[in-house]
């Protein structure tokens, strides 16, 4: 049947077929050419059919267009003499003008931004204790611009259930969009699960939360600290910090995070001791808190403790330095 | 000019993909620092299997972060996996082939294996080019005998006999190299790790604190969390409490998680108001 078909397009096209002779003896099988053209040799495309045609045919340009040299020799001078670069200088330096991102010099910001780090950038400090049966989690109330303090009132400790606090030092933009977050995490954890999340698995909520920007995270150190519930009803303390993506560290004594992260470390480990009675923890809490915060430039300005028992929460304001 | 052009658009995709990350490095602000485990991590083989070992120290920087952090990662039952280099991805990407090695052995109904995880291991790390910065040590025992490979950072991978990795890969490796031999008994192969462990807990700044261990071997895996201890702190010569009342308080509120509730009984034959209420609220 296709040696018929065959014959009659050899005819058609006019084109001699050199196998012609063996398809007597054997059967042979081709490929068909497409309706709309007459063989299947590539040229065909090329030469007088439909897609060639430069007014219809979409693809037919196969080169990038080179101008000949009187077109390219004869152009009009660039408007702008001026590179992007300068451009964008002028555009700086002028008062007036909005700028937005894209119009910043690459590498010149840091002629701006001397030695500039993003944790340290609002500067900020928290810490979290565990105690006999209850935990304290305090942090300073500094909000800065780098070595500029601006608010004396910023918060960087909330609440994710009765029983759990989250401290988030770092940066004050990612705070506030974090904060948001866990609060929408929470509630809908809250409507699936028809009961309020455990310590343990808020940790790994937080954790994968901050993994899940593991290559543009956010400048947050996480610290929390809350009261678990056991099986068996009684009650236990806990605490936990996660780094910027989200690695857990479940202590037994003490979490830090934050500017002053360093000298919290020592702070802690030479004040703290095991098994504190509620109102001991929070002298130890607040003393290590204040005294490290006395010797970073970027935390400070006021402190706050929350002191968490099995039956309340007390919140105290402290009086620290402010300069 | 082509291959300007070309070098500009890849730019542009990495600058995409890592974020923020290039854009601010590009502009002289370094990079916040993630805990790392600067670590030591081992693995050798011995009569009846495998045996896994780790320090416990966590750093960021210089300050060490966790003092007693768990460095040896469950896959399965009978494989374990000891992660070195960034501690997240260590923990993250161990718990998701930990995940997909129990879906696999769920969907091919049989015991899974080494290379199993192996494969997927590497896989995903060269994947991510090396920007997933995990070290790992994976060892373990099926019906293929026991196994036991190192990964690295980019994807590459080993089969060795006795395997290092880490910060106190020296200095672990040289206790392997003197004294490592074939079909050691488990009590002689459990010492060495020790030794192995503890020559980085000792020589190595990033690596510190104790060593755990995990024995695996055709019947059974077992656990040794913190099983030499050469760095237990001492109890405080004395106490350090502040006596009530040192800071200075400015402001208090006290919120009750108790929930009080007052019960006032209507005492009433029937006749009182509040029966009559109260029968009728029953209907509801």
């Amino acid at each position: 049947m296709s040696s018929i078909v065959n014959n009659i397009k050899d005819k058609v096209t006019g084109k001699d077929n050199s196998s012609k002779q063996n398809q007597e003896s054997e059967q042979t099988f081709t490929i068909q050419p497409h309706p709309a053209q007459k063989t299947n040799d590539p040229r065909d495309l090329q030469g007088n059919n439909f897609a060639a045609d430069p007014k219809v045919g979409a693809f037919h340009a196969r080169e990038p267009y080179i101008p000949p040299p009187e077109i390219k020799n004869n152009l009009p001078p660039a408007q702008c003499t001026r590179s992007r670069e300068e451009r964008t200088r002028a555009l700086v330096l002028h008062p007036s003008t909005v700028l937005s991102v894209h119009h910043f010099p690459p590498r010149q910001a840091s002629r701006y931004l001397p030695n500039m780090s993003i944790m340290e950038y609002n500067g900020g400090s928290v810490i979290a204790m565990v105690g006999k049966e209850c935990v304290a989690i305090a942090s300073d109330l500094r909000l800065g611009n780098q070595a500029l303090g601006i608010s004396s009132n910023f918060q960087k400790i909330f609440p994710m259930t009765d029983r759990i606090y989250l401290g988030l030092p770092g940066l004050a933009t990612d705070v506030t969009t974090l904060k948001e977050t866990f609060r929408y995490r929470l509630n809908m954890y809250k409507i699936k699960e028809e009961r309020e999340i455990e310590p343990q698995t808020f940790a790994h909520l937080v954790s994968s939360t901050l993994y899940e920007r593991r290559f543009a995270p956010w400048f947050i150190e996480p610290v929390m600290a809350g009261i678990e519930k056991t099986p068996s009803g009684a009650y236990k303390p806990f605490i936990a910090a996660t780094d910027l993506i989200g690695c857990i560290n479940f202590a037994k004594d003490f979490v830090v995070a934050g500017t002053a992260s360093t000298k919290l470390f020592g702070v802690a480990e030479g004040l703290w001791e095991p098994d504190l009675e509620p109102e001991d923890l929070f002298e130890t809490c607040a003393q290590t808190l204040l005294n490290a915060v006395d010797r970073d430039a970027y935390s400070g300005w006021g402190a706050e403790v929350y002191l968490i028992t099995k039956d309340k929460v007390i919140k105290r304001t402290l009086k620290g330095r402010m300069d | 000019m082509a291959t300007a052009s070309r070098n500009k658009a890849q730019d542009s995709i990495s600058q995409t993909k890592f974020g923020t990350n290039n854009f601010l490095s590009e502009r002289g602000i370094p990079l916040p620092k993630a805990t790392s485990t600067g670590t030591t991590i081992v693995g050798c083989l011995f009569k009846d299997g495998i045996i896994l070992g780790a320090d416990t120290r966590a750093t960021e920087g210089p300050i060490v972060a966790d003092k007693n952090c768990e460095k040896i990662h469950y896959i399965t039952d009978n494989i374990r996996c000891c992660g070195a280099g960034t501690a997240a991805d260590t923990e993250f990407t161990t718990a998701l082939i930990s995940s997909n090695m129990e879906l696999h052995a769920l969907s091919t109904g049989r015991k899974p294996r080494v290379v199993t995880a192996m494969t997927m291991l590497k896989q995903m790390l060269f994947r991510y080019q090396g920007h997933i910065g995990a070290a790992l040590v994976l060892g373990g025992v099926d019906s293929t005998g026991p196994q036991l490979f190192t990964i690295h950072p980019h994807g590459s991978t080993d089969k060795l006999p006795y395997v290092t990795m880490g910060s106190g890969s020296l200095a672990a490796m040289a206790v392997f190299e003197a004294k490592w031999r074939p079909n050691m008994e488990r009590a002689e192969a459990l010492d060495l790790v020790c030794a192995a462990v503890s020559a980085g807990i000792f020589n190595d700044l990033g690596s510190g604190s104790n060593v755990d261990a995990c024995v695996i071997t055709a019947s059974h895996t077992e656990t040794l969390r913190n099983f030499v201890k050469p760095n237990e702190r001492v109890q405080k010569e004395r106490s350090y409490q502040f006596r009530r009342g040192t800071t200075a308080i400015k402001k208090e509120e006290i919120r009750s998680l108790v929930v009080e509730e007052d019960i006032t009984h209507i005492i009433g034959t029937g006749t009182g108001r509040g029966a009559a209420e109260g029968e009728a609220m029953d209907t509801s």
